[in-house]
C-alpha cells in the first residue's frame, strides 16, 4: 500500500492531475481507490491493452442501475436513452450499432465537411469582439462543435441555443460534475426536452427524407438491418454530446499548451501544416480523455492484482498519455515528437467514432486562432478555471488578449 | 469493373488501435493477433469491395492498399 489520498479531484489535482497520476505509475501502477471502488491502471501498456481486452466491459449503465434503486420514472427515461449509447454497449450489440455509424464518419465523409467547418471557424473569429475581453472557450471552442454536429443532424440555426443548453445539462451527469449536486435533476430536464425535440426531427425525416446525418442513421441500414427510433434518438444524444465538450477541451487545451510553449507555438505559425502531427500531441499531452470506465466482464490478473469480476476499473489515458516507459520527455509539448501515438480516442472496439471529426474541427480552430489573433497572450495563467470532472478533462474558459484579428484569407 | 488489379495491402501495426472494423468488413484479408492488433492474412490480393470497404472504415489511417504494378495507392 502506498500512502496517496484517494481524492482525485481536490481543487490542486482538478488543475492539475500528472504529478499525482505519475507517482501512481511508480509507486501502484494498478491502484485500488477506496474513496471510487475502482482499479486504477495507469500505465501505457496497461490502458492500452485494457481498452483492446474484451474482458473489461464497457457496459456500467447496467451496473450503474443496479447500484441505484431508488429512481423515478424521469431518471430512468434518462437510463434508457444511455443504455442504447454503443459507448456502453459489448458486442454483440455494440457490433451492430457502430457497423452502421462507422459508415458515417469514416475520413472520407468528415473531410468532405472541412470548407464547412473552415467558414464556421473563420465565422467564429470574425465575430470576436474587439471591444471587450476575449475567451477563446466561449467565442471559437465551445460554439464550434455544437454548431457543426447541429448542421450535421439537420437542425435548423435558430434552434441551435436550445441544443448547446441540454448538452450542458446532460454533460453534467455523465462526467460527474462535482460542483452541480442537483445534476441529477438538470439531466432528467435537458434530456426530457431534447427527446421531446429529436423525436419530431427523426419523425420529420423519416416522412420527408434528408441527405444529412440524420437522414444517414433513419436509413441506415446494414444486411437488412436498421435502427430503431428509440436508437436514432440515443445516437443523436450521443453524437450531440459525445462531440461537444471533448472537442471544446481539445480546442482549449491546445490552445493553452501553446501559450506555455512559445517555441512550439512559433513553429505551428511558420508551419501550419504541422498540425495533423500536432493535434495527437495536444490529444497526448492535455487530451479530454482523463479516466475511461470498465467494469471487468471475468476475473483477470494484471501486474500481479486479482481483478474479480463485477470490480471496475478506471483506465487513465491521461497517466497512460504521460507514461515516462512509453514517451521520452512526456510532460514536454513537443509537435513532431518522433515517438507519437496516444490513447487519447482510446482503443479497441470503443475507439472514438468521432475522432476524424475531433481532428479536422481541432486543427482548422487552432491553425486559424494561431494565424489570426495576433500577439496571443494569457490574461492570468494561476486563474485558469478547469471542469472539476472526474472522466473529462478541459478548460471552462481560456481569457486572452491580442493585439490585432487579422481578417481571414 | 474492368479487369481486376492487384493490390498490396499493408498495415501499421504501431497505429492500429485495435477497432476491429477491417476484420468486420474484409475477414479474408484482415484477422487480429493475440494482442487484439490487426495482422494481415493476405498481402497481395485481387482489389474487391470489401477490401475497400475495410481500408475506408478504419479510423486510424493504419491501412493502405497499393497498385501491385504502378505502386499508386489505391485505398484509402
Amino acid at each position: 500500500m502506498i500512502d496517496i489520498d484517494d481524492d482525485v479531484l481536490t481543487p490542486e489535482l482538478v488543475r492539475n492531475p500528472y504529478p499525482y497520476f505519475r507517482r501512481l505509475q511508480d509507486e501502484a501502477p494498478v491502484y485500488w481507490n477506496e474513496r471510487y471502488r475502482a482499479w486504477f491502471v495507469t500505465r501505457f501498456d496497461d490502458v492500452s491493452q485494457a481498452f483492446r481486452d474484451p474482458r473489461y466491459s464497457a457496459n456500467r449503465i447496467a451496473a450503474f442501475a443496479a447500484n441505484n434503486t431508488d429512481h423515478d420514472d424521469a431518471f430512468d427515461n434518462v437510463l434508457h436513452v444511455l443504455s442504447n449509447w454503443l459507448v456502453f454497449k459489448d458486442p454483440p450489440d455494440h457490433t451492430r450499432l457502430r457497423r452502421l455509424l462507422q459508415s458515417s464518419f469514416t475520413v472520407k465523409e468528415v473531410e468532405s465537411w472541412r470548407p464547412r467547418v473552415e467558414v464556421i471557424v473563420n465565422e467564429l473569429i470574425d465575430d470576436i469582439g474587439s471591444d471587450g475581453p476575449i475567451d477563446l472557450v466561449r467565442d471559437v471552442a465551445y460554439p464550434l462543435p455544437a454548431i457543426v454536429i447541429a448542421e450535421m443532424l439537420g437542425v435548423p440555426p435558430g434552434d441551435r441555443d436550445l441544443f448547446k443548453k441540454w448538452s450542458d445539462q446532460i454533460t453534467a451527469l455523465v462526467f460527474g460534475a462535482l460542483d452541480q449536486p442537483d445534476r441529477r435533476q438538470q439531466a432528467i430536464v435537458g434530456m426530457g426536452e431534447l427527446a421531446e425535440y429529436l423525436s419530431d426531427l427523426i419523425d420529420h425525416h423519416r416522412r420527408v427524407g434528408g441527405d444529412d446525418l440524420m437522414g444517414s442513421l433513419v436509413n441506415a441500414r446494414e444486411e437488412n438491418d436498421a435502427l430503431t427510433d428509440d436508437e436514432v434518438l440515443s445516437t443523436c444524444v450521443l453524437l450531440l454530446f459525445g462531440g461537444h465538450e471533448t472537442t471544446t477541451s481539445l480546442i482549449g487545451s491546445g490552445m493553452l499548451a501553446l501559450l506555455d510553449h512559445p517555441d512550439q507555438f512559433e513553429r505551428l505559425r511558420s508551419t501550419p501544416e504541422l498540425i495533423g502531427a500536432a493535434n495527437e500531441e495536444f490529444l497526448r499531452y492535455d487530451g479530454p480523455a482523463k479516466v475511461s470506465v470498465r467494469i471487468v466482464a471475468e476475473d483477470l490478473t494484471i501486474r500481479g492484482h486479482e481483478l474479480r469480476a463485477g470490480s471496475r476499473a478506471f483506465l487513465v489515458p491521461s497517466a497512460a498519455n504521460r507514461d515516462p516507459e512509453r514517451f521520452a520527455n512526456p510532460d514536454q509539448l513537443i509537435l513532431d515528437r518522433e515517438d507519437g501515438g496516444h490513447v487519447g480516442f482510446g482503443g479497441g472496439i470503443h475507439y472514438c467514432l468521432g475522432a476524424p471529426l475531433a481532428r479536422l474541427e481541432g486543427g482548422l480552430a487552432i491553425n486559424s486562432i494561431v494565424k489570426r489573433l495576433r500577439n496571443l497572450e494569457l490574461v492570468d495563467r494561476d486563474a485558469l478555471d478547469w471542469h472539476p470532472t472526474m472522466l473529462s478533462r478541459g478548460l471552462r474558459s481560456l481569457p486572452v488578449t491580442v493585439s490585432e484579428i487579422e481578417a481571414a484569407r | 469493373m474492368t479487369a481486376t488489379r492487384r493490390l498490396r495491402v499493408t498495415a501499421d501495426v504501431t497505429i492500429c488501435a485495435g477497432v476491429r472494423q477491417c476484420v468486420l468488413s474484409d475477414p479474408a484479408v484482415f484477422a487480429h493477433n493475440d494482442q487484439h492488433l490487426v495482422m494481415v492474412l493476405q498481402s497481395e490480393v485481387d482489389d474487391h469491395p470489401e477490401l475497400a470497404d475495410a481500408i475506408a472504415m478504419c479510423p486510424t489511417g493504419a491501412l493502405t492498399a497499393t497498385d501491385l504494378d504502378s505502386g499508386e495507392e489505391v485505398y484509402p
